[in-house]
Order: C-alpha cells, then sequence, then structure tokens
C-alpha cells in the first residue's frame, strides 16, 4: 500500500465518506432490485383478489382477466361496495369484503352470499395476524370451508354459529374450532355475524 | 382498527408475551439470565429502549416512509434508528447520572442486537396499529420481557446447585425452564377477551 | 484449514445453534411449520453466503469505529432483497412468515460469524464458512419442525403423513414445545460429548 492510501484511511473524514458511499451503494442496488419486482407484487395481488372472488362463486378460473369481467361486476352503492356473480343472466350472489378484530390485528376476508341472502356460498381470508400456527390456521382450508353453504337466514332472524371442539361432529349451525386458537376462531365467526347484519339491512334498503 | 389499546398492552405483557410466545430476544434473556441484579438492569434497558423506539419508528414509518414511497427500506431505516438510540441514551446517561450508567448503562450495548426492539416495530407496522395503541404495545411487550427474564432469573438461582444431567447443564436447562414459564403464561390467556 | 474443514467446522462441529446458543429467537418461531424453517434456513443461507463474501471483500477498507454500522447496512440490504423476492415470487409463505424474515437481521448468527470469520479471511473462505454455518442453522430449523409438524399436525411439509387415527398433539404447535424440542436436541448432541469429557478427567 502506498504511503498516501494509508494516510487517508486514517484521517478523519475517511469513516463518514466510507459510510455515505456504501450506503449509497446498497440503497442503489435495492432500489433496482426494488423497482425490478414492485410490478410483478402488485400485479399478483390483483390477479390473486380476482382469483378469489371467482373461486368463492365456484365459477371457472382458467383466463383470470376474460372470466372475472364475464361473470363479476363491482358495485358501489349507498356508501357500500361489493361484487355481484352472475352467469348466463341469472344472478349467483354477493360477495362482500369485511373486517374485523383479531387477537393482534385486523382480520380482513371476502364473503360470499347466495342472491336472497339466506346462505354463505364461501369465505375466504384475505389477511390476518394471528400467531402462526395456531389462530394463524384460520386460513386452512378445512376451517373455511366448514362455512360453504352453511344457512344463515332462519325465521326472520341470522343465525349466529356456535363453536366446538376441532375433532367433533357438527350440525347446521356449529362451527369446529382450531384447538389452542379458541379467540381466533371466535373472531371468524363473530366477524362474520356482524358484518352479515350489517349487509342484511344496507341491502334491504336498497331492495325497496 | 379498534382494539383498545389497553388489552394490547395486557396481552403483551401476559398473554402473549415477547420472549414466551414469539421468541424475541432469546440470545441476551439466556446468557444474562443467570443473576438477578443484571437482569433487572438489562430488563429496564430494554423496556425503556423498547417504548421510546417504537414511538420513534412510528412516526419515522408514517411521516417519512410513506410519503417518500421508502416503505422497502424499512429494515434499515429501522436498525439505524435503534442503534442510534441507543448509542444516544448511553452518552446522556453517562453524562448525567454515572450511577445510573454503571446500573443500566453497561447493558445498553446489548440491547441493538436484541430482536426484540425490531420484532416490535415489525409487528406494529404490519398489525396496523395506530400511535397509542404502538407505544403501549411496545411499553407492553418491554415490561413482559423484563417479568420474564427476572423470573428465568430467580429460578436459576435457586436450580444452581441442584444436580442437574452434564449435557443439559447451562442452555438446555434454561430452555426447558422457559418452556415451562411459557406453559404457565397460556393459563393468562383468558384474561384478554376480543370484543 | 481445507475449505471442507472451514464448512464442517462451522456447520457441524461449531454449530452456532447448539454449540453457541446463537440465533435461536427465529429457530423457535418458525419451526412449526417444515415448509417454513425450510425457507427461513434458505433465507439464512442467502444472506450469511453474500454478507460474509462482501464484508470479506472490503474487509481491509472498514473504518474500525463504524464497522458495525457497516455489517448491520449490509445484512440488512441482503434481508430486504431476500424479503422482497419472496414477496415477488412465494406471497403466500412471506405473509406466513409475518416479520421473522425482517429478524434475520438481528440473528446473531449473522453478525457472530462478521466478526469472527469473514472480517479476516479471504472472500472464497469466507462466504464457504457463511454456507457452512447457514446450513448448520437450516439442520436444526428442521429437525425441530420434522418432530414439531409430525406430531402437531400429523404432516411434513404439507403433506398428511399420519392418519386419521391419529390425535394432534396440540402443545407441539404452541410456543413451549418449541423450547422443549431445542432443549432436548442439545441434550441429544451435548450429553455424549459431556460425558466424555468428564470421563477424560477422571
Amino acid at each position: 500500500m502506498s504511503g498516501g492510501k494509508v494516510s487517508f484511511i486514517d484521517s478523519k473524514g475517511y469513516p463518514v465518506i466510507f459510510m455515505i458511499l456504501i450506503t449509497m451503494l446498497f440503497i442503489g442496488i435495492l432500489a433496482t432490485f426494488y423497482h425490478a419486482t414492485i410490478d410483478r407484487i402488485s400485479i399478483y395481488q390483483e390477479i390473486s383478489y380476482r382469483k378469489a372472488l371467482l373461486d368463492l362463486f365456484g365459477l371457472p378460473q382458467d383466463n383470470i382477466e376474460a372470466d372475472y369481467s364475464n361473470y363479476i361486476r363491482k358495485i358501489v352503492k349507498d356508501n357500500i361496495q361489493y361484487y355481484e356473480a352472475s352467469r348466463d343472466s341469472n344472478l349467483i350472489g354477493y360477495a362482500f369484503e369485511i373486517k374485523g378484530n383479531g387477537l393482534w390485528g385486523t382480520i380482513t376476508a371476502l364473503i360470499a352470499v347466495n342472491q336472497d341472502i339466506t346462505r354463505l356460498l364461501k369465505i375466504e381470508i384475505l389477511s390476518q395476524n394471528e400467531t402462526p400456527g395456531l389462530g394463524g390456521r384460520i386460513t386452512e382450508k378445512w376451517f373455511k370451508n366448514q362455512f360453504s353453504n352453511k344457512l344463515i337466514w332462519e325465521d326472520g332472524a341470522l343465525i349466529q354459529f356456535n363453536l366446538v371442539p376441532e375433532n367433533e361432529e357438527i350440525s347446521d349451525s356449529q362451527i369446529r374450532q382450531i384447538t389452542g386458537a379458541t379467540s381466533s376462531s371466535k373472531a371468524v365467526v363473530d366477524m362474520i355475524f356482524r358484518n352479515l347484519q350489517k349487509i342484511n339491512e344496507k341491502m334491504d334498503l336498497t331492495n325497496d | 382498527m379498534e382494539i383498545s389499546p389497553f388489552i394490547i398492552f395486557l396481552a403483551a405483557i401476559f398473554t402473549s408475551n415477547i420472549v414466551l410466545t414469539n421468541f424475541l430476544g432469546m440470545c441476551s434473556f439466556l446468557s444474562v439470565s443467570r443473576e438477578i441484579e443484571s437482569s433487572l438492569g438489562l430488563g429496564l434497558a430494554v423496556f425503556f429502549v423498547l417504548t421510546f423506539t417504537t414511538a420513534i419508528n412510528f412516526v419515522v414509518y408514517h411521516y417519512l416512509l410513506i410519503p417518500l414511497n421508502l416503505i422497502y427500506l424499512q429494515y434499515i431505516i429501522f436498525i439505524i434508528i435503534i442503534a442510534a438510540f441507543v448509542q444516544l441514551t448511553e452518552l446522556v446517561i453517562e453524562r448525567f447520572s454515572p450511577v445510573l450508567y454503571y446500573s443500566l448503562g453497561i447493558f445498553l450495548p446489548l440491547i441493538t442486537v436484541n430482536c426484540a426492539i425490531l420484532g416490535v416495530s415489525l409487528f406494529m407496522i404490519i398489525r396496523n396499529y395506530s400511535f397509542i395503541q404502538s407505544v403501549l404495545y411496545g411499553a407492553g411487550s418491554g415490561l413482559g420481557w423484563l417479568l420474564a427474564i427476572l423470573a428465568l432469573a430467580g429460578i436459576r438461582s435457586r436450580v444452581k446447585y441442584k444436580y442437574v444431567p452434564a449435557g443439559l447443564q447451562g442452555a438446555g436447562l434454561s430452555l426447558i425452564i422457559t418452556g415451562i414459564m411459557a406453559l404457565a403464561f397460556i393459563g393468562f390467556s383468558g384474561i384478554v377477551v376480543i370484543q | 484449514m481445507t475449505k471442507k474443514q472451514i464448512f464442517i467446522t462451522s456447520a457441524f462441529t461449531e454449530n452456532s445453534v447448539w454449540k453457541q446458543i446463537l440465533g435461536i429467537c427465529s429457530a423457535l418461531a418458525v419451526t412449526n411449520i417444515m415448509m417454513n424453517s425450510l425457507v427461513m434456513g434458505l433465507g439464512v443461507i442467502f444472506t450469511l453466503a453474500l454478507s460474509s463474501l462482501s464484508i470479506s471483500l472490503i474487509r481491509n477498507y472498514i473504518p474500525r469505529r463504524v464497522r458495525m454500522m457497516v455489517q448491520t447496512l449490509i445484512i440488512a440490504s441482503y434481508v430486504i432483497i431476500v424479503d422482497i423476492f419472496l414477496k415477488a415470487y412465494f406471497p403466500e409463505i412471506s405473509k406466513s412468515l409475518g416479520p421473522y424474515v425482517g429478524l434475520i437481521i438481528t440473528n446473531c448468527i449473522i453478525m457472530g460469524r462478521m466478526e469472527a470469520f469473514a472480517a479476516k479471511n479471504r472472500p472464497v473462505e469466507a462466504m464457504i464458512d457463511g454456507i457452512g454455518a447457514g446450513v448448520g442453522y437450516t439442520l436444526v430449523l428442521l429437525i425441530i419442525s420434522f418432530v414439531r409438524e409430525l406430531f402437531g399436525f400429523g404432516s411434513l411439509f404439507g403433506l398428511q403423513i399420519l392418519g386419521g387415527w391419529w390425535t394432534n398433539w396440540s402443545i407441539m404447535v404452541m410456543a413451549p414445545s418449541a423450547f422443549f424440542m431445542l432443549a432436548i436436541l442439545i441434550w441429544i448432541i451435548e450429553g455424549p460429548l459431556a460425558a466424555r469429557r468428564s470421563a477424560r478427567k477422571v
């Protein structure tokens, strides 16, 4: 090493200049990488949302873009936003994005109901922050599928589901809870009930 | 999101203790818990740093990173803020209270690499907490960490003179004690009810 | 030391998790499902290998006073790359790992390897050491998650292995079992070694 270089490395300004250079280098690499993938991330999110909607109504998903525009219509009415699905000009039902409190944060989900809002068609959990492996299991298929084709409206009242232990047989108004995650299971059931109440009020108004 | 900040505070101490359910801050948790006194010192330092860095990171994230569209740099920014805050606290304490410095200050350098601090900041972002929720979550997690390390240090001081199989001495035994503590803390899960 | 020896030392004989009790935060948190453990392990291997390489390349130019800052910056950069990569290509796994990907930054193993090896050795050796430490770490994750997923869910990598007769042990999914499993692993590995040591003394 030459004498000049050593004295530069020993100088007071060197650490500062070094830090600035190295920070710029790595932030530059990160920014490039980020901008190269950002489109992919947002496209994926859009597509997975549409795929979830198609799946809720049991519609074909061969070509997400085309199928989505064929079957599903987004509607904003009286401050409520929902999706309407129809096939061969027959109305299948509606889907709503709902939110509720989980153990740790907001749970968001999509729920689909039939055309007179008497039956749940299917639910899909979009995001949650429950404990991984415990409450986080609300995203598992067996748990979500329990809500498929459940009767929600009987004798002029909304049905509230009861929770039973994971391995037990269930009747029409019951849901198997996740072992060790009673709170998260209950959060999902409550969230669906509370939002269905709201939806019922709002949709009744629009029918009048 | 309307979860009451007070409930988050309680939950962070008991039902979802940062060490016992999220496994954060384990390294110093295991190595420092040999003595009760140093556990108390480190615990207090963690509590202090956690509360303040969570608040600072919240403000930086919501009023700097989001407007500038630099969310992807959050890890770097958070860790730098934590490191800087720790250094600053060390300086201030050293200058103004030598007594406090000798009881607390020596633990401060250990804190930058304590993943509980960064973990709480990341959890607060992912869970979309408001400012009040974040600060109480940070404070609760700090207290929870303090509680856990004190309990472990207490138990370890009692076990010190008992016979322990050779392969389990040290870390192995501490892990088992921590596991039993985690089991006991599950008993708290009833006190927090989602409304 | 040959390159092979470096690898074996840092992966097995001086394994960071069971020998030095480093980096266990994430070792415990993600191990109830094997898939998460594998992805986490790969993330750590990637970060360790490239951080070691980078630090080693510039080791003669890093000013001593800002050494830790430089290391943190470099580690954090690679972790962000892992994070963005997972978000773009494996969004489901990225969601289920939550903040633990970001917490690779504070994984003491990485800092430890930078200080103990990469800052003093040539790039290729440093990188091999990094990969070795990462492989050793991943191995521990996989062993623990194998037991936890098998008993907790009756499955491995999400595939159902044990039939309907199996009652899942919820405790295996929950936090305490992670502590117990790691303790037992340390016991199994350290027990015979400790016995041999004390025998030699006598």
